[in-house]
């Protein structure tokens, strides 16, 4: 698959975040970029997610970023960059059959606490809702994981249970994921 | 026969075992005969026009390469139901999922035939968790979820899409070291 194939897909997903930050899809030739800060990452990461474990080189990263690429509603596969450098990436997971899409996010250490995560999931959130027909958007966030809860929290994602031992992360461990949803409704009341 | 497909005896004459592509035909009318007591649940009701469907379903469950899907519940040789294990490998976790017949109803066939699936979740496949989403007013469904010793963990607001709209989801689930226990003083 060609390198700019990517971009022709979602050609419309290229969101300023503001202060330099953009939102868009990886293409395959940000499988280094992608590979490397997961690596540098590896050992915050495998605390929350699963993925960490399967990010074992570069070609794992170009695999997944072709997997997401094949893939024409979702709104997954994103990354976010601040200038030339990834910080990081934000997902809008679509299950169409609900009519619902799922977050998911992560972050270089380094660029903790701008608010990157909040602006490229209320951009995705808007798209999914304005532009898919979505329903609902939920989040299921580690117990633990105080960042995420707090993303939830501003995104205006009201907490509806707690799954016990559903987040299966690095390691083999399970963890208790705390389920946040919002309906378009209480979304429409926000913007 | 694929490791995903199954024939099962669950005695007193009844069986689950994986569709074929021969049971397109029962499986419409079935549902055909049932869409009054399936459309206010179940989202596929209203896709399910001609037999076209229901052979497209079964194919699309024949491909499925790890979860148990598709799958009948034959009472008396007659096909009463259906259910089926969604299996999400990235978190070793299972979900449920299955419909009834309105004359079959009341005799404990789905709930015997969940307890199947759980012990062969746990025991044969490994997994950590199984999970049933039932929509709040959905009170057969969760009466089965409570039988079985299933734990209510939340609300997902109209995280269920059916035909005429968005109910509420109930999610529950019950975990490996649960189920086991429950197994020991049953």
């Amino acid at each position: 698959m060609a390198g700019t194939e990517g971009a022709d897909v979602r050609p419309d997903l290229h969101i300023e975040l503001g202060g330099g930050a953009v939102l868009r899809p990886y293409e395959p030739t940000d499988a280094d970029a992608l590979y490397g800060l997961i690596d540098s990452n590896r050992v915050r990461l495998a605390r929350w997610f699963h993925w960490v474990d399967d990010a074992t080189d570069v070609a794992s990263q170009r695999a997944y970023i072709e997997s997401r690429i094949d893939d024409g509603r979702s709104l997954d596969g994103n990354g976010i960059w601040v200038g030339d450098d990834l910080a990081g990436g934000c997902d809008l997971m679509i299950k169409g059959s609900d009519d619902m899409g799922e977050l998911g996010f992560w972050l270089d250490e380094a660029f903790v606490g701008r608010g990157l995560i909040t602006r490229a999931a209320q951009a995705l959130m808007a798209r999914g809702y304005e532009s898919e027909g979505l329903h609902r958007t939920q989040l299921r966030a580690g117990v633990d994981n105080l960042r995420s809860r707090a993303v939830a929290k501003r995104l205006g994602l009201r907490e509806e249970g707690v799954l016990r031992g559903a987040g299966k992360v690095g390691g083999g461990l399970y963890v208790d994921l705390v389920i946040y949803g919002q309906v378009v409704d209480d979304w429409r009341k926000t913007v | 026969m694929n490791q995903n497909q199954i024939y099962w005896d669950l005695g007193d004459r009844v069986v689950i075992r994986s569709y074929t592509l021969d049971d397109a035909q029962a499986l419409f009318d079935l549902i055909d005969a049932n869409r009054d007591h399936l459309r206010p649940w179940m989202i596929w009701e209203h896709t399910t026009k001609s037999v076209d469907d229901t052979r497209t379903f079964i194919q699309s469950c024949l491909d499925e390469p790890v979860s148990i899907e598709g799958n009948g519940i034959w009472v008396d040789g007659e096909l009463a139901g259906g259910i089926g294990l969604d299996i999400d490998t990235l978190s070793n976790s299972g979900e449920i999922g299955y419909w009834l017949a309105k004359r079959h109803e009341g005799r404990g066939i789905i709930t015997r035939a969940c307890e199947r699936f759980f012990d062969v979740a746990f025991d044969e496949l490994g997994l950590h968790r199984m999970e049933l989403q039932a929509a709040a007013g959905n009170l057969r469904s969760r009466a089965v979820a409570a039988r079985l010793g299933m734990y209510e963990e939340g609300v997902a607001r109209d995280g269920i899409r059916v035909t005429d709209g968005y109910l509420d989801s109930v999610e529950y689930a019950i975990l490996e070291d649960e189920w086991r226990e429950r197994r020991v003083q049953t």
